[in-house]
């Protein structure tokens, strides 16, 4: 097999920064190997905003053909994956709004849209069988969350971004990360209690 | 639960405060609250247990051979693009072809008119479906920005 800069810079677990560069310079299979190594961490936060995997699978899609063809704008010198993430979470929400636009439903109806796509993972599905209900819970009430509300909740507690990273994706400052996200797991909270 | 801290703590801290995103002055300011405050020392266990919940949720991600089958690169999507161009002026040529046999054709008017009929039914539903594709492509606010 002929190593080519890619393949080499890919064995020796090279940075995005190394891809993008090998990327721009008209190299196919770095552009390749970069959608390959974040097409499943953009599914999943297109998964976690859409909650639906058909809609978050042409969401990736859509995103990371943007990607590919604006990879040109993209600084190489910061990190890829917030570029990448606001590519995502615009795609997501501009696909949301169309598709409430078309169906001429309220902003925040969600409900028959949002489906759980969880896997359970438990060896002992007795021990676990508690766990995995209240996770599904809150996967359920996050479909009701406002978008606003759910995008800094999916961000933070799905995707383990800090205060810092989310404030930068979205254009809000910190206090109002802390603020909606208080607000969201407050909420999610509420709906875990017995009622 | 009750609502909101009766002492008027702001209860939105105890976020920062799971996240470790606060200074240390404020985290020892919680420390004491959290400690004299039953609502916020229960709101608080609340709060870390849905972030545990949350992030020990797993997903179901799309296999390799799902991603290769739906893959859509951009040399397809401007293939497809052009495909639909010269559908359209297919589309546009035959109509005019078929609307002028109707017209001209020596078969008795009710031949015609269901031939006519048939022909528009499954036109309109072709320029119904290029109308919803050409709708989204104009109205794609992201088509030229990413940030």
């Amino acid at each position: 097999m002929t190593l080519t800069p890619a393949l080499a810079a890919e064995s020796h677990g090279e940075s995005d920064r190394e891809l993008v560069l090998l990327a721009r310079g008209g190299d196919r299979s770095a552009l390749s190997m970069l959608t390959v190594r974040h097409r499943r961490s953009a599914y999943l936060l297109a998964l976690q905003l859409m909650g639906n995997p058909d809609d978050a699978l042409d969401a990736t899609q859509d995103a990371l053909i943007k990607f590919c063809i604006h990879l040109e704008r993209f600084d190489a010198e910061r990190p890829l994956k917030p570029w990448l993430y606001s590519i995502v979470r615009n795609r997501c929400r501009d696909l949301l709004r169309r598709r409430r636009v078309r169906r001429a439903e309220p902003i925040d109806s969600d409900e028959d849209h949002w489906r759980p796509e969880l896997v359970d993972e438990s060896a002992d599905p007795h021990a676990d069988l508690e766990r995995s209900r209240l996770r599904r819970r809150v996967w359920e009430a996050l479909g009701e969350l406002a978008p606003d509300h759910r995008e800094i909740l999916v961000l933070r507690d799905y995707q383990d971004l800090s205060y810092s990273e989310i404030s930068d994706l979205l254009g809000v400052p910190q206090g109002t990360v802390m603020s909606r996200l208080h607000r969201a797991r407050k909420y999610l909270a509420n709906q875990l209690e017995p009622s | 639960m009750t609502t909101t801290c009766q002492s008027g703590f702001d209860e939105v801290l105890l976020s920062g405060y799971i996240d470790g995103e606060l200074a240390q002055g404020e985290r020892q300011r919680i420390d004491v609250h959290v400690d004299q405050c039953a609502h916020c020392s229960s709101l608080l266990s609340s709060l870390r247990d849905v972030r545990d919940i949350a992030r020990g949720t797993a997903f179901k991600v799309p296999s390799d051979e799902m991603w290769r089958e739906t893959a859509r690169t951009p040399p397809s999507r401007w293939l497809r693009q052009i495909g639909w161009i010269i559908t359209s002026l297919f589309a546009v040529a035959l109509t005019s072809i078929v609307t002028y046999e109707v017209v001209t054709s020596p078969e008795p008017w009710w031949v015609r008119l269901t031939v006519f009929a048939a022909l528009s039914g499954v036109g309109l539903l072709f320029v119904s479906v290029l109308m919803d594709r050409l709708h989204d492509r104009h109205h794609d606010r992201y088509r030229r920005v990413l940030k």
